[in-house]
């Protein structure tokens, strides 16, 4: 635990300089492409936000700032935890500072593991509102119409209009014995009830949340991988194998991290507060 | 005689018995081989294959349009079929094409390198691409895609075909092409030899260095569109789709960002292949060493700034296409400065018309008629006319087929004695090169004026009596002389290797580094890393060339 | 601290930043998430974007500068960052100058351009108006000069020229007035 293996350079290299400084410029380079595959979604954002600017002022009042701050803070804090865990490698000279490593990037991975669990509760609140991408949204007439048919359906009743408080007050009186179809229904109904005064009054509200579920969604999956590379670096580092000569999986895996970071603090004003 | 201080001194006499392809034996040690010889290699005849798939699909779409109506296959199969011949061209031969063929197995040798920077990562590219390439093809098995290349919304994300399984393996080839890219810029930046300068780079790894900055920088934007559009398809996300909101427009935009630069990552390396060509077959130093590379990375920025003209009559706003129009022009310039230079350096050269020379002439032929069409298509006005005809469809086979590929067979010849060690037989050789060019103009030329015409492409059919039917045949009769000049390199090129003649570590005396070790190289490329002292197109001076090679250069 | 960087080019990596620094940015980053979430409840309008952006910016350059350590590395990596987001701002541009300039020319859409194009209608209009006038000029000439001797041979000039003939003569006629 507290010895050091000593690297090797791989044979094409002259150095253990020369394979680090390629290592980190090739990691660069992949941090631009994942810039670029970013990108395309902030512009697809850009795009639909000046389409529609009066529905997106309205759909994103939606989200929950407060659970957006939070998680903003947890990624932050793990950034900065990586960043130690990397300066401790980098100050590793006998293997004295293996465990401080470890610890570090455990926290980090703590970290990651409750920004996913914010993230859950987010989308479930979403799920169960019905605020969805495209045909799915609650609001979209399709939706609207297969909701109509399954109220007349199962509880025999005509849905009049749409937001009335005290038709949801008859609905929900079939409660106990509904089914979990008959749930959905009434839930689905109480959406258009909780939102008459604001995402009832816009068209295309589907858009945002479709652009909300694209950039989390491909933004969490960034955190499941570079969760797993740091845990990769973690067991690495449990045996021992960073010093300070070497420490390159430690850098690389921390600049991936950062990159998660870097892309969430514009993603998180965006969403939540503009 | 060499531009190192340390010369390894190869010559046929010393040649050692061991080399990359004979060090260690086995269908194993070849697929997971992490040297980029090795790989190269491998690229190199999947590639071949590909291309052969393709070219099969260009006959029969040449074929059915011999005559109206139904000549060998109905609507649904040619559209089909001609939405294949382009994503097999496109994403599995051309893009990958020079770069990971030749490239992968010249560029380390060119730079004193022992291998590219990752080993690994260059082999995983190259099971990603054999993984994309299956995934494209279980597809056109499992139902097809009849789209065209260009996957437009909102005909792609509501018909009913495999197009999220294809747009998964463009996807997936994407990767492969990024991996390429990432590795080169890496190998150039930290690989080369003691003294191997930025201005003594040869200019095929310049070009390489281009490329490799187009597809880090645009392929990934080529991902998320893919990716969207799969989610359209899966998820009705909207985003391109009228009825709910989204902008179909907008996808254009997204695959123009990657596919206009792509265009450039096709005939930038192929530009690259030229330098070489050009310079060692005139025996003359390179003319305008400097503006040939800057140009290159001239083009490799300008590609982001031209793509809307792909979409002059899409409905973007007329402001957006008359900016694009402007900014199209500007890509001429550095084009030409190659061309101009190219020609420059012909100029009292004394030039050996090898089959490789045979190979660059066409390009320079071709390539030009090529790129001065696409000044037409580029004016704003003309497009509007022109566009989505057989103009275009012959504009770009000049600069892709008449560019790249022509580059490409080229490199090969070029190179064929240093991959293998074997020489083959020049008169097949320039007979290949020549009908190839002869059939070419037959094929393409015509397809020129009866865009202006009107013939719209990817069209099934034409009106008996419009006077398309006679272009139509000719350009088909010339597909087949296309594929007897094919045939013959192919069958040339492999018999060689059985029983071609040994070829010596530097057969057309060229001046740049692969050339220094022995033919096969050995595994690690140099015993000893050379010192290099000058430039890679240090030849003596073209007169004395002149006289002492005067009884070679009068038999071409 | 730009100082520095001359220095550390050769370093490749091997500067340590200082443990302190680490805790200042970090301090930073949480000061500037809260500062974004409290400017947010004030209506800026077009600016709340902008101010967000700055803000975040600042952010995204903290983390980048000093924990991927940019600042102290080989200046390539900067270089390569750099040239990514140049690609990125391209990306951007082009789409952004499309979608904002294509109501000028969509008649569709309600807004002001609408009537700049009625305008341009009208213009065209007159001018064709004017186009036929010389046309029904150019038909006499032609009917004067060509028509009459019917077996005139070959003097006959193809349709097709027509219009290019109007032009001149409505020249001529604009230079007459």
């Amino acid at each position: 635990m507290s010895t050091v293996i000593t690297h090797h350079h791989a044979h094409h290299f002259y150095d253990k300089e020369q394979e680090a400084s390629s290592a980190k410029l090739g990691m660069w380079l992949f941090l631009v492409t994942e810039v670029l595959l970013f990108s395309g979604l902030f512009v697809g954002y850009t795009v639909i936000k000046t389409l529609n600017p009066e529905m997106w002022k309205v759909a994103s009042a939606q989200l929950d700032w407060v659970m957006g701050s939070v998680n903003t803070l947890v990624l932050i804090t793990s950034s900065w935890t990586v960043a130690l865990a990397v300066r401790a490698a980098q100050t590793n000279e006998k293997g004295e500072k293996n465990g401080q490593i470890v610890g570090l990037l455990a926290f980090t991975i703590v970290c990651a593991f409750g920004f996913l669990g914010i993230k859950y509760m987010e989308y479930s609140h979403k799920i169960h509102d019905g605020l969805l991408w495209g045909t799915k949204y609650f609001n979209h007439p399709d939706a609207i119409a297969a909701m109509k048919a399954g109220i007349k359906e199962t509880f025999s009743l005509d849905v009049v209009a749409l937001s009335d408080a005290s038709f949801l007050k008859t609905l929900e009186a079939h409660t106990a014995a509904a089914s979990h179809h008959g749930h959905e229904l009434i839930s689905h109904y109480a959406s258009t009830v909780k939102y008459a005064d604001t995402l009832m009054t816009v068209e295309q509200g589907h858009l945002f949340f479709g652009i909300y579920f694209l950039l989390t969604g491909l933004h969490g999956i960034h955190v499941v991988i570079g969760m797993s590379v740091l845990t990769w670096v973690l067991v690495l580092a449990q045996k021992g194998k960073f010093y300070k000569d070497y420490y390159t999986p430690v850098e690389l895996g921390g600049l991936y991290w950062h990159l998660v970071d870097l892309i969430w603090i514009y993603l998180f004003p965006l969403l939540y507060l503009v | 005689m060499s531009n190192t201080q340390a010369d390894p001194g190869y010559e046929l006499g010393q040649k050692e018995s061991t080399n990359y392809i004979n060090a260690s034996k086995g269908l194993m040690s070849w697929l997971f081989t992490i040297d980029h010889k090795r790989i190269g290699l491998m690229y190199l005849f999947t590639i071949m294959a590909t291309f052969a798939l393709g070219g099969f699909l260009a006959l029969a779409v040449r074929l059915e349009l011999f005559t109206p109506g139904e000549t060998i296959m109905g609507p649904d199969a040619y559209n089909k079929v001609f939405t294949l011949h382009g994503l097999v061209m496109v994403f599995l031969f051309i893009v990958p094409g020079i770069p990971a063929a030749l490239g992968n197995f010249v560029m380390p040798l060119m730079l004193g390198a022992k291998d590219v920077a990752f080993p690994k990562l260059n082999l995983a590219s190259f099971h990603i691409y054999v993984i994309g390439t299956i995934m494209a093809l279980y597809t056109t098995l499992d139902g097809g895609v009849d789209t065209g290349w260009t996957f437009y919304t909102p005909y792609s994300s509501t018909i009913d075909s495999q197009v999220v399984m294809m747009t998964m393996s463009a996807f997936v080839l994407g990767f492969s092409s990024i991996f390429t890219g990432l590795n080169f810029i890496v190998t150039i930046h930290k690989m080369r030899a003691p003294g191997m300068t930025w201005d003594r780079l040869p200019l095929f790894v310049w070009s390489l260095y281009a490329t490799a900055i187009i597809q880090v920088m645009a392929t990934p934007v080529l991902g998320i569109t893919l990716m969207l559009l799969a989610m359209e398809r899966i998820m009705n996300i909207g985003i391109f789709d009228p009825a709910l909101g989204g902008d179909p427009v907008l996808f254009q935009h997204f695959f123009w960002f990657y596919s206009h630069p792509a265009v450039y990552i096709m005939i930038l390396p192929g530009m690259g292949v030229m330098s070489e060509l050009i310079t060692t077959f005139s025996r003359k130093r390179i003319f305008g060493y400097r503006a040939i590379a800057l140009s290159s990375i001239a083009i490799a920025v300008i590609s982001f700034l031209v793509w809307g003209h792909h979409m002059f009559v899409s409905g973007q706003s007329a402001y957006a296409g008359m900016v694009f129009s402007f900014l199209t022009f500007l890509v001429a310039i550095p084009s030409a400065i190659k061309v101009i230079n190219w020609s420059t350096t012909l100029y009292k050269g004394s030039i050996t018309m090898d089959a490789p020379m045979v190979w660059a002439f066409s390009f320079l032929i071709l390539f030009t008629i090529g790129g001065l069409t696409g000044i037409f298509l580029g004016a704003l006005g003309t497009d509007i006319h022109l566009h989505d005809t057989y103009f275009v469809v012959a504009h770009f086979h000049y600069v892709m087929m008449g560019g790249t590929a022509m580059a490409f067979f080229g490199g090969i010849h070029y190179w064929w004695p240093k991959m293998f060690g074997k020489m083959y037989k020049e008169g097949p050789a320039r007979f290949a090169a020549w009908t190839v060019f002869v059939g070419f103009n037959v094929t393409f030329f015509p397809q020129f004026i009866m865009g202006s015409r009107g013939m719209p492409r990817r069209y099934y059919d034409y009106m008996p009596d419009s006077g398309y039917q006679i272009f139509h045949q000719i350009s088909t009769v010339g597909s087949w002389i296309l594929f007897v000049g094919m045939l013959v390199m192919a069958v040339n090129l492999l018999a060689s290797l059985k029983s071609g003649k040994e070829a010596s570590a530097n057969p057309w005396e060229a001046r740049s580094l692969e050339w220094l070790t022995q033919s096969p190289p050995i595994e690690h490329n140099f015993h000893e890393i050379p010192t290099v002292v000058e430039g890679p197109y240090e030849f003596p001076i073209a007169t004395a060339t002149a006289n002492a090679q005067g009884a070679e250069s009068s038999d071409s | 601290m730009s100082n520095h960087d001359a220095h550390h080019d050769d370093h490749h990596g091997h500067h340590v930043t200082p443990l302190w620094l680490y805790h200042a940015i970090f301090g930073g980053l949480l000061c500037l998430t809260v500062i974004t979430v409290w400017i947010a409840q004030f209506d800026f309008g077009a600016a709340n974007t902008i101010i967000a952006m700055l803000v975040a910016t600042v952010k995204a350059s903290l983390v980048a500068l000093f924990f991927m350590h940019l600042l102290h590395d080989e200046r390539l990596n900067m270089l390569t960052f750099g040239f990514g987001l140049l690609f990125v701002a391209l990306f951007f541009l082009f789409p952004l100058v499309d979608i904002t300039t294509r109501t000028y020319i969509d008649p569709i859409k309600e807004n002001s351009s609408v009537r700049i194009l009625d305008k341009e209608m009208e213009a065209q209009q007159a001018h064709a108006e004017k186009h036929k006038k010389a046309l029904g000029k150019l038909s006499n000439l032609y009917k004067r000069e060509f028509m009459a001797p019917a077996e005139g041979e070959g003097k006959a000039k193809p349709a097709p020229e027509v219009p290019a003939a109007a032009e001149a003569v409505e020249g001529q006629a604009a230079e007459a007035k």
